[in-house]
């Protein structure tokens, strides 16, 4: 199906600006388009209007039209089908077990019960995740989630696909392969229209990308030629390669630390932790050195948030030991641990409760025995190093989350922790935000703490971390200066990141300096 | 006044009218993550009802109140099967919540008060004839002292089983009350569905 | 095919609210006979009729073969039941025939309800522990499939929420809540509360957008369900039980 966009105007009803402003598009059947953009640029609006969902259930001022096949879109979206679409939001899910959840789109559909078996297993056994398919949803990690988003997106055979940020969560390997599917069917004649945050994917695999900068301008940029060299979309793509890493310790720390005088800030020993139906950390045991900023890496499931629970005492080691600052980490409440590690979780809506910024990021101060008054100010200062200031009386639930996520950051920074550990910050931040705020912690990092960094993108850890640690299936695969982690092709595909843009062209780039010398 | 009103109709057909089927599950969740976590922290009283008050709140109180029945129907599916009639009991909560904030929002300190008072009597006077007619009135809990007491001094069966529930639902309902204006006031004005009061809230959101 | 589905992986689509049938006795009939067993327990008011009854009621779980969970669930009821019978006994204001301190009427009275208590126990647990929770709910769903949505999907919020509240938990303590004092408990109440609803909230709004794309529309979509023999037994079995026991309380 063709989907043409005319002009498409939306305003959220309890906003006071336009999220759409007049957006032209056309989607061909044949084609992957892909569309990016930062952070509360649009996308997700886009096609939530493409699906019907708006106005079909979320209500606002909409002007302009879709056209669907030359025929106008009514009330109820995409004539009588549902487009297959993934929302951004994969935590959210209606069943509790991965089969019906699924299914649930076919049954709907009056399929029997063969057809739904087969088309389940079809789609599941494609994306990798066949295995998972009795595990119930809250067990699975933020990655297999996705995975199985996708999974109830594809099944239903429908001609149209919406995919909005279908690989935020994924490793680069699961990434490849969905990009690759996604780019087969539409080869077999569906229109895949795909969003992201990352230009990097999108000039790989895209058939056309479309450029999306604060709900209004549209650019349809063809994806041979270099995009990202111009202005506004520079942002979206992985730094180019010539930047110089700065380091990030002092010339006295590291050496101070290369003398082995500082104790390590976190010592994993033997750390071993398993679930019931798989899955879980084995045998970690590698220690952090005071300043420096290690980067934690590895495939979908590997075990990465579940260790890091280990250094706040959310989960206790089976077999082994965590050590924080020398203190037996299992022996400490999580609230004195609290004291000296700070933790930007993965989403920032289990823990924001209070009706106003300046509030929820005080609070930190208040339970540790301040008066408002003081907290208040010190929460101000925060805001405003971070340049939030303007939003201090806002609802935080009204901002957006990207900015909820830099208010939860500012949460965890008001208490001046000794650790800080950031759990996928690129998730839901683009490239822009993450380096605002690695800068902003990394300027005010004090000297003999660290930074723990999970993420899926090697140009996050090229740019910032000193070292790399690999988890592969629970089990620590290697760690190592960046550079040399990033440039092993070996431990690149074991760990599943062979197959990112970025490292690509790092591998490509530095075989051609090889060939030079 | 007319302006108010306007907002107010606009803020209504903003909550979708599918929105119930998603949201009652929502409700019966946090009744039962509610009693879970009073709990867990080891607070003296059940706070197991503030779902139900929430969804009258949001969603008016006949949805409410069905919120309330199926809340004590899976659980009594779940656990005891002898908690689906109390879900009686449940349901009036939701009916005199959702009435008490489609007339006068449920933001201010007084609407708890009513609500807690109203709730101390009538959900005992539902209640007691279901826990005279399965337990004899008797529940297996600290109120059973009061009742044993109250009949000992010659009251009637019924008569004592109601007494010796008011106090507790007192002071439950009362606090359930205002935990839930302290939650709904925290908020988003998109989320509070018919907890929008009067005048004061309409400003703000214009403002 | 692209791949051999097991057998036993295909059982798992009834459990959808309003899909397919699970075989076996339907929900249905078992749950007419439950309500003509409690029917009949209210309408005894002799001690030894509902003791038979009692008895008949344990045999049915015997031979369903869930005696062992069943005295696991009944356990905590024998003490409440105690209870209720000494009350009564001791401080019945009915009582006015005494054998030393215990009065006969409220003895009496306080036995009644205990076994009849027990009845009503013994049989809605019998229901549970011999029906799956999702086979209930997809019944639920027959008379009306919001109703049905509704409860499966309060099915898979509700653990949801309760690792939701886990979560919040530990986050809030990683933020430094304390939990000493009974107002620092209040207060954590409220904090941790207030994300849990907020975030099911904005959840639920988000699964309305699911239900949407996923071709939910509060249509009932559905197959008749055949009843097979067993069901007629079982439901000829509940009328028998139901008119006997009538009959003996008229005339008891
Ligand atoms: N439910 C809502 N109510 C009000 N405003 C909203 C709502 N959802 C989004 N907006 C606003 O619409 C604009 C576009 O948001 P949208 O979610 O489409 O951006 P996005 O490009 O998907 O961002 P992200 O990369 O963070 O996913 C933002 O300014 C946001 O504040
Ligand atoms: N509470 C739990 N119960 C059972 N299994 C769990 C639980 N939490 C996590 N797991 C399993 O442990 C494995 C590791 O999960 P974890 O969340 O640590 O992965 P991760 O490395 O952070 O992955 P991702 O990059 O996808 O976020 C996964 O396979 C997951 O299914
Ligand atoms: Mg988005
Ligand atoms: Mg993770």
């Amino acid at each position: 199906m063709t989907i043409i966009v005319n002009n498409l105007s939306f305003r959220y009803h309890d906003s006071s600006v336009k999220a759409l402003k007049g957006i032209d598009l056309e989607a061909q059947p044949g084609e992957l388009l892909f569309i990016i953009g930062g952070n509360a640029s649009g996308k997700s609006t886009l096609l939530l209007c493409m699906a019907g969902i708006i106005p079909h259930l979320v209500t606002g001022e909409l002007s302009g039209d879709i056209l669907v096949d030359h025929i106008r879109m009514g009330e109820n979206g995409i004539q009588q089908e549902r487009p297959g679409m993934a929302l951004q939001d994969s935590d959210t899910y209606l069943f509790e077990e991965v089969f019906q959840e699924i299914a649930y789109p076919l049954v709907n559909q009056g399929a029997s019960q063969e057809e739904v078996s087969d088309s389940v297993y079809a789609a599941s056994k494609s994306l990798g995740i066949s295995r998972l398919l009795h595990r119930s949803m809250s067990t699975l990690s933020g990655g297999e989630r996705q995975k199985v988003a996708i999974a109830t997106a594809l099944v239903t055979k429908s001609p149209v696909l919406l995919l909005d940020e279908p690989v935020e969560q994924l490793d680069p390997d699961a990434a490849h392969e969905v990009l690759t599917i996604l780019q087969k069917m539409a080869r077999e004649g569906k229109t895949v229209i795909v969003t992201g945050k990352q230009g990097d994917f999108a000039r790989k695999y895209a058939g056309k990308i479309v450029f999306l900068d604060n709900g209004s301008s549209v650019r349809n940029i063809s994806a041979a030629g270099n995009i990202f060299d111009d202005n506004p979309a520079r942002h979206l793509s992985a730094p180019n390669l010539k930047v110089a890493r700065e380091s990030s310790c002092g010339e006295q720390l590291l050496e101070e630390r290369d003398a082995g005088t500082l104790s390590p800030v976190v010592k994993f020993e033997k750390v071993t932790h398993l679930f019931q139906d798989g899955g879980g950390v084995e045998e970690i045991d590698f220690a952090i050195k005071p300043g420096e900023v290690i980067a934690i890496m590895g495939p979908n499931g590997a075990g990465k948030s579940t260790l890091l629970k280990h250094c706040l005492g959310l989960l206790r080691a089976q077999k082994g030991k965590t050590f924080i600052f020398g203190e037996d980490a299992s022996a400490l409440p999580s609230w004195k641990l609290a004291q000296k590690v700070g933790m930007l979780f993965q989403n920032p809506d289990d823990q924001i409760f209070n009706e106003r910024v300046d509030k929820e990021v005080a609070w930190n101060l208040k339970v540790r025995g301040m008066t408002w008054e003081q907290a208040l100010s010190e929460a101000k200062k925060v805001l405003e190093e971070l340049g939030l200031l303007d939003l201090c009386e806002k609802h935080p639930h009204e901002l957006i989350r990207s900015q909820r996520q830099l208010i939860a950051l500012a949460s965890v920074l008001v208490t001046h922790p000794d650790l800080i550990i950031l759990d996928e910050p690129s998730k839901s931040l683009d490239h822009k935000h993450v380096r605002e705020i690695m800068d902003r912690i990394l300027q005010q990092r004090p000297s003999r703490g660290a930074v723990i960094i999970v993420t899926h993108d090697p140009a996050l850890a090229w740019l910032y971390a000193d070292r790399i640690a690999l988890i592969v299936a629970g089990r620590l695969a290697g760690i190592g200066n960046t550079e040399d982690i990033l440039l092993d092709h070996v431990r690149m595909e074991k760990a599943k990141l062979s197959r990112h843009p970025f490292v690509m062209d790092l591998h490509e780039s530095n075989s051609d300096v090889q060939g030079e010398y | 006044m007319n302006f108010r009103k306007s907002v107010r109709k606009k803020r209504r057909l903003t909550m979708n009218k599918r929105l119930f089927v998603t949201l009652i599950p929502v409700g019966i969740g946090v009744n039962i993550v509610g009693g879970l976590l009073a709990q867990t922290l080891k607070l003296p009283i059940f706070l197991d009802s503030i779902g139900t008050m929430l969804t009258a709140v949001i969603l008016g109180p006949w949805l409410g109140a069905l919120t309330g029945l199926l809340s004590n129907l899976l659980q009594g599916l779940f656990t005891d099967p002898i908690n689906i009639p109390f879900g009686l009991v449940n349901a009036v909560i939701g009916l005199v919540v959702g009435f008490l904030a489609l007339k006068r929002g449920f933001e201010d300190y007084v609407t708890p008060l009513i609500a807690g008072l109203i709730l101390s009597v009538l959900a005992p006077i539902i209640g007691t004839p279901i826990a005279v007619y399965l337990f004899g009135g008797v529940t297996g809990g600290g109120v059973d002292l009061i009742y044993t007491v109250l009949l000992k001094a010659g009251n009637e069966i019924f008569a004592s089983a109601f007494l010796a529930r008011v106090p507790a639902n007192l002071v439950d309902k009362l606090i359930s009350a205002y935990l839930i204006m302290a939650i709904v006031r925290k908020l988003p004005v998109a989320m509070k569905g018919y907890a929008v009061p009067g005048a004061k809230r309409t400003e703000k959101i214009t403002a | 095919m692209l791949y051999q589905v097991p057998k036993e992986q295909k059982k798992l689509l009834p459990s959808f609210p309003s899909a397919c049938n699970a075989p076996g006795i339907g929900a249905g009939s078992k749950i007419l006979v439950l309500s003509l067993i409690i029917i009949s327990l209210f309408l005894m008011h002799d001690w030894r009729q509902l003791f038979i009854n009692l008895f008949v009621l344990t045999m049915l779980s015997c031979l369903c073969g869930v005696l062992r969970p069943m005295a696991g669930r009944v356990k905590h009821f024998i003490f409440l039941c105690l209870a209720i019978v000494a009350i009564h006994a001791f401080f019945n204001p009915h009582n006015d025939h005494f054998i030393y301190f215990i009065g006969l009427e409220g003895f009496h009275y306080g036995l009644k309800t205990a076994l009849r208590l027990l009845g009503i126990v013994i049989a809605g647990n019998l229901l549970l522990l011999t029906t799956e929770v999702t086979v209930l709910v997809r019944w639920f769903g027959r008379i009306n499939s919001d109703l049905g949505m509704i409860l499966g999907l309060s099915l898979s919020i509700i653990p949801v929420m309760q690792r939701q509240m886990a979560t919040t938990l530990e986050v809030q303590s990683a933020r430094g809540l304390r939990r000493d004092r009974m107002r620092d408990r209040f207060f954590a109440f409220v904090a941790v509360i207030v994300p849990v609803i907020v975030k099911s909230i904005i959840r639920a709004h988000t699964m309305a957008q699911l239900l949407y794309l996923r071709g939910y529309d509060g249509r009932v979509r559905q197959e008749r369900s055949s009843l097979i023999r067993q069901d007629w037994y079982l439901m000829g079995f509940g009328f028998f039980y139901f008119f006997m026991n009538l009959y003996f309380s008229i005339h008891l």
